[in-house]
């Protein structure tokens, strides 16, 4: 299959922990975590390989979801697709969050057997 | 895989128990946070009744409204019910 780095940017530390593992059963996916937006925006601000997919909690303090993804947006070059993760997916806070320019939005609680194939599901209708 | 997610599941039901006194006290701005942290994390650990129940008081909170007093009456029920039995 082929090879997806994600990146994981939730502030809940039980949750951001088990995505990661339930990323990381796809052993064509490598993750990246980061507890903030600020810890986000430093990584991606490194030489270490892009994301082909950033994963952004909503709901967040400091900086939000749709913040951070604005603050990505508003880098130099190429960025790569987002998809939102929130508990409060009612369809009018869906649209919301799509028009913001997401491919994706999965509803916390995800399934932790289905999230990788999920992201990757999401990533295939890009372009 | 599974231990891991089993140690994850333990951490959550600790803090589930120290935000348990978070519920209906000052400021409502931890007990919210805490509340929102549940309608998104219970469902993976397990615990999918515990999260469509804080999810009712989240959605209310999103919204502007007070809670009913029956979700949250509901809520602090279902997490005495999981601390208790597990």
């Amino acid at each position: 299959m082929t090879m997806l780095r994600v990146l994981y940017v939730d502030d809940d530390p039980d949750i951001r922990e088990a995505a990661e593992l339930c990323l990381r059963m796809d052993p064509d996916i490598e993750v990246q975590v980061a507890d903030s937006g600020a810890a986000a925006l430093a990584l991606l601000a490194t030489d270490a390989p892009r994301p082909d997919v950033v994963l952004l909690d909503v709901m967040m303090p400091q900086m939000d979801g749709p913040a951070l993804l604005a603050a990505i947006r508003a880098r130099p070059g190429a960025q790569p697709p987002a998809i939102f993760m929130t508990a409060r997916a009612m369809p009018e806070e869906r649209a919301r969050l799509m028009a913001l320019g997401a491919v994706g939005v999965i509803t916390k609680p995800f399934n932790p057997l289905g999230l990788a194939a999920e992201v990757r599901g999401l990533v295939s209708g890009v372009g | 895989m599974q231990e891991q997610m089993e140690a994850l599941r333990l951490r959550f039901l600790e803090r589930l128990r120290e935000e348990q006194s978070l519920l209906g006290s000052e400021p409502l701005t931890d007990a919210a946070v805490a509340v929102h942290r549940l309608a998104g994390a219970a469902g993976v650990f397990g615990y999918a009744e515990l999260g469509r129940r804080a999810l009712a008081v989240d959605q209310a909170l999103q919204s502007g409204t007070p809670p009913a007093a029956l979700d949250i009456a509901a809520l602090a029920q279902e997490i005495e019910r999981v601390l208790t039995h597990g």
